[in-house]
């Protein structure tokens, strides 16, 4: 076939140029957006109440290669310091014992938020349209699994490191049997996975990632390096390195509804829906763990939650969306009162069912009372009081016999489980925003802690009736459920979970939780 | 640093580190050091990729293989699961089965494609210097590249784009991770596309780089439209996740992918003087060999062995080869247009050439795909209906 | 050598502790949220990233944008601007010695609160709004 005329005069005018090149990420990236083409049933199979734009673009204009190159950098030094330098200097050991505790929970429970926001970036891509609106999703699934991963890398390493490796060994197995764990899945898994697709951006990356990950990510490791731990700053730094452009393309999705009139009707209550429950897990969970699992204080939660959630992400994020209708979350005055009190009402509960953990407990020590009370003026007097009464019944020794969840049924401090966020609370003894109530549907009762879930409810709650703990095991003896749940350690008798971190200090078996004979029960039933 | 104050560290700080030491135990807690221990490994033991992936899927125990109990703590509007045994037809004894024979996860994955990244760019600061452009014929290089390499980055972007919705239904965390590299090649074979033309224009500025031309080919060509309605059936009107999956990784990709990457561009390009695209190509084909590999894990390997519900499997595979075979038969002998529009070349042009191309991709995959489930299939007669098509 | 002003990470109410936070924490008037045209930066420290902060950022860009504030928080630089901070990686390239793009910058860019996006080598967090207010654009081929 002879050269087409076109071509031919096409060709004549253009010059060979011999100078060295070839083609960077960008060059490549400012053709993405048309790489669409419209057809019939071009729609996406996860509907949103919201129209997305054709035109929305991506704020890092990266490429499948360069992607996989930079993050591979990401690696080299992620690993390089921990097969390395880490290894060599004995890090995963001279950790503060309670702090390789609390390490168990973050990185797993992390993990499992990175690992449902691989299936939720993926909704998220078929529900775009714009090619480089995919293109920054598709990044974020990739994201996804490296920090699922590297959340398993850090169980991983400390498994091997670590003077207690029970429950980094095995949390992906252990996790069930916990209170905290159904509040995380909703949180942290389904929150991200199951409804409108618009609805789980803002709570994946508008609420959860711009706003959480940084006390979770971020401020985490200034924890853990006061308390010895190199490892976590080393891989959460890097994650986070990820988040950024997860942050940038939650804002895109904002932006590629902004001009939608279905915005304005229901992106406020999408936004404090999503903001309150993120918050009601993250703000008491997160304090707990590092105020109450730790040995060297950084600063106190509130403070923490105060610059990242309120002043920077309140401030930087949604305040500068005002003028497009963006408004300041209805929940926030009692989420601020969560930020004060909420971790102290739950770390209550978590150490009154130690034994269902996966992790070892500490009651606060005489430094750490003094340091809350100064932090938390009123503290003691609601809180360190209980622990002294505790600790004087010997809660930490197993021949006591007491495990302080007898200390509630004694008192008559009945403890529920919120059915929206699964969060366990006791009305008669929070300072937090929680409150009772209780309603009847399907035959069935349900008891929740505060008006947002309430709410949430209230208008579908054909999306909540996960059954809690305390119902799935009502009438079960504790050491059965331990047993059957695989919430011991390699010698079949003694328990994972623990009372105390100290040197000296008796571990528990599972004849001696028998000893107490605790039985689930349903406070509702 | 020092211009800026420094915290205190607890590794590196001597008296916090000596208060930290004197908290930990001389021996440790446990004798089990060994992270993901109750693990099945699929070798004589775990690596490091079982470790890290196995049982990441948080799923209770109704869905085969899941660790957790109970119900979803949120649900679609209206009450759809999360993830539920409902978003597929076929059965597992247990969805945590699959192992990607490669054993990728994300570093092992983000290295080696890292790697191709900056192997790629040496080769075109190589190839620019050396003026290798000079020997690709104008009609190859104006015509062909920009119609059909164009419509080939069309038909990969719609592949990458039916991998969404599988990667937020399936129910499995091996699964997951192989469908997600899979996506990821994909996309990054349509953005190659993208680079061969754009580092042709840089070379030869003038040169019009723009996917236009290819996107005409792809939406409107009639070599392409069978390709075309069947990538947008895959993508946007199939929502069983092993389907969509079994019919891009198992039918469509091994087949018209083949034909189009292996045939006619990489065995045509040097009978044009093009030296770019194969290499490009290549990169392309050593992702389609990896993930031909993991495929054949899930499909054959797992599903199609279950111990309790391998025949079952069979049967729902066969179903789809009956309804994704015939499109994809279509697609390749509408592309077999697309060879009386190349400049002839004795030994590669003429029909018999052709033929022994669409034989080997025929045969491959009956020996490598349709045998391997027990699908019956007519050689001579799959070809012919494809050579049909060669005008 | 750290400047100390309103974007300081103990500034306004975090200077204050126990009753004092409790009684400006808990005020009426703190219970909405406050638009802000500040912008935060966590950097992870690295070898590059702590040339990177001295040479360039506390050495040259604080001059041009003096409420800039860089703190150390163990594992990072945690900082804090008005307006806009930008990182120019063909300088830091220059300073470097070495090729160093901005995807390799991405490697230790471990947090932002504020719209951050690359063009062509240049990063910038903003507290415009990109995308609504501001356009963003493409490199040129």
């Amino acid at each position: 076939m002879a050269i087409s005329l076109a071509t031919n005069a096409a060709t004549d005018a253009l010059a060979l140029n011999r100078a060295p090149t070839s083609v960077g990420a960008q060059e490549v990236h400012k053709w993405m957006q048309d790489f669409n083409w419209d057809f019939k049933n071009n729609r996406t199979k996860y509907p949103t109440k919201y129209l997305m734009a054709n035109d929305t673009k991506e704020q890092f204009k990266l490429i499948a290669k360069e992607y996989a190159r930079m993050e591979s950098v990401k690696d080299e030094r992620q690993f390089g310091s921990l097969q390395d330098a880490l290894t060599r200097m004995n890090a995963g050991n001279r950790v503060a014992p309670k702090w390789g505790e609390t390490m168990k929970v973050v990185s797993n429970f992390l993990e499992v938020g990175e690992y449902n926001a691989i299936a939720a970036s993926a909704m998220l891509w078929d529900s775009a349209s714009a090619p480089e609106q995919k293109n920054g999703y598709l990044g974020q699934v990739m994201d996804e699994i490296r920090h699922t991963h590297q959340c398993g890398y850090v169980n991983y390493y400390f498994s091997k490191y670590f003077h207690d490796p029970a429950g980094h060994t095995d949390a992906r197995r252990v996790r069930t049997l916990g209170p905290l764990w159904k509040g995380m899945k909703r949180v942290f898994a389904d929150g991200f996975i199951s409804g409108d697709a618009v609805e789980c951006s803002i709570n994946l990356q508008l609420v959860g990632e711009a706003c959480f990950t940084n006390p979770l990510i971020v401020a985490v490791t200034e924890w853990a390096s006061a308390n010895g731990d190199e490892v976590t700053p080393t891989v959460f730094l890097s994650i986070e390195t990820d988040e950024l452009r997860h942050m940038a393309n939650g804002y895109q999705t904002v932006v590629s509804i902004a001009h939608d009139p279905a915005a304005a009707k229901y992106l406020n209550t999408d936004l404090n829906n999503a903001f309150w429950t993120q918050q009601k897990y993250f703000t008491p969970v997160l304090g707990m763990l590092f105020e109450y699992g730790s040995k060297f204080k950084v600063e106190p939660w509130v403070k923490t939650w105060n610059r990242w959630v309120y002043e920077d992400w309140g401030g930087i994020w949604i305040g500068r969306l005002g003028k497009y209708g963006v408004q300041s979350p209805a929940s926030l005055k009692d989420a601020k009162k969560d930020a004060y009190w909420a971790h102290h009402d739950l770390f209550l509960l978590a150490y009154a069912v130690w034994p269902t953990g996966f992790f070892r407990l500490a009651l606060p020590s005489k430094e750490d009372a003094d340091w809350f009370e100064a932090n938390y003026p009123g503290w003691y007097d609601h809180y360190g009081k209980i622990y002294e009464e505790w600790r004087a019944r010997g809660c930490e020794d197993p021949s006591s016999g007491f495990i302080p969840l007898q200390w509630f049924v004694e008192n008559n401090h009945e403890i529920y489980i919120d059915r929206v966020s699964q969060v366990p609370f006791c009305p008669s003894l929070t300072k937090g925003a929680s409150s009772l109530r209780i309603h009847e549907y399907n035959g069935k009762k349900h008891a929740f802690s505060d008006e947002w879930g309430e709410r949430m409810w209230l208008s579908e709650p054909e999306r909540y009736e996960c059954q809690n703990v305390f119902e799935q095991y009502a009438g079960r003896e504790l050491s059965e459920v331990i047993a059957e749940l695989w919430g011991v350690r390699s010698d079949g008798v003694t328990l994972i979970g623990q009372p105390h971190v100290t040197k000296e200090g008796k571990l528990w078996t599972l004849d001696d939780i028998k000893r107490a004979n605790c039985v689930f029960k349903d406070p509702l039933a | 640093m020092s211009l800026l104050e420094e915290r205190r560290r607890g590794l590196t700080d001597p008296a916090m580190a000596a208060q930290i030491m004197a908290e930990i135990p001389d021996q440790p807690l446990d004798t089990q050091r060994k992270m993901g221990y109750y693990v099945q490994p699929r070798g004589k033991r775990l690596t490091e990729y079982e470790i890290m992936t196995c049982y990441t899927q948080p799923t209770p125990d109704w869905i085969s293989g899941g660790l957790d109990w109970g119900d979803w703590t949120q649900k679609f509007h209206g009450g759809r699961s999360s993830w539920g045994n409902e978003t597929t037809e076929l059965l597992s004894s247990d969805w945590h089965l699959h192992r990607d024979p490669a054993a990728r996860w994300h570093p092992v994955y983000v290295k080696a494609k890292g790697e191709d990244w900056r192997v790629l760019q040496r080769f075109m600061e190589t190839f620019s210097a050396e003026g290798a452009l000079r020997t690709i014929d104008p009609v190859w290089r104006d015509e062909i590249l920009p119609k059909h390499l164009g419509a080939l980055g069309y038909s990969e972007y719609g592949l990458f784009n039916a991998h969404s919705s599988v990667l937020r239904d399936c129910t499995g965390d091996t699964l997951r991770s192989t469908f997600a590299f899979a996506a990821f090649d994909k996309v990054d074979n349509s953005q190659m596309t993208q680079l061969v033309r754009t580092f042709i224009h840089k070379m030869m500025p003038g040169y019009d780089d723009s996917p236009a031309i290819g996107k005409k080919e792809w939406t409107e060509g009639a070599a392409y439209k069978s390709a075309r309605e069947t990538v947008e059936t895959m993508w946007q009107e199939t929502y069983d996740w092993n389907e969509v999956m079994f019919a891009v990784h198992m039918i469509y990709d091994p087949l018209f992918g083949q034909l189009v990457r292996r045939e006619f561009f990489q065995r045509l390009s040097p009978a044009y003087g093009d030296s770019l695209t194969p290499f490009v190509i290549a990169g392309v084909q050593t992702y389609f060999q990896t993930t031909k590999a993991a495929m054949a894990d899930i499909y054959h390997h797992c599903l199609d062995n279950d111990k309790n519900h391998g025949g079952f499997n069979r049967r729902w595979m066969h179903v789809w080869m009956e309804k994704w075979l015939p499109k994809t038969v279509a697609a390749m002998a509408e592309f077999m247009s697309v060879y009386a529009t190349l400049p002839a070349r004795e030994g590669f042009t003429d029909n018999a050439s052709i033929a022994a191309s669409v034989n080997r991709v025929v045969e491959d995959w009956i020996v490598d795909y349709a045998n391997k489930i027990d699908y019956k299939v007519d050689q001579s007669a799959m070809v012919a209906t494809i050579m049909a098509g060669l005008k | 050598m750290t400047t100390v002003n309103d974007n300081s990470y103990d500034a306004g109410i975090m200077s204050l502790n126990g009753k004092d936070f409790a009684d400006e924490y808990f005020k009426e008037e703190n219970q909405v949220v406050k638009e802000s045209n500040t912008v935060v930066l966590v950097l992870k420290k690295s070898d590059e990233m702590d040339y990177i902060v001295e040479e360039m950022l506390v050495k040259i860009f604080q001059k041009k944008n003096p409420t800039l504030v860089i703190q150390d928080r163990g594992g990072y630089w945690w900082l804090k601007a008005d307006n806009s901070i930008e990182i120019d990686c063909e300088y830091a390239s220059d300073i470097l010695g070495k090729p160093y793009t901005i995807y390799d910058l991405l490697v230790d860019v471990t947090s932002t609160v504020g719209r951050a996006y690359t063009f062509g080598s240049t990063f910038t967090i903003t507290s415009e709004l990109m995308g609504l207010d501001v356009k963003l654009q493409d490199v040129a081929a």
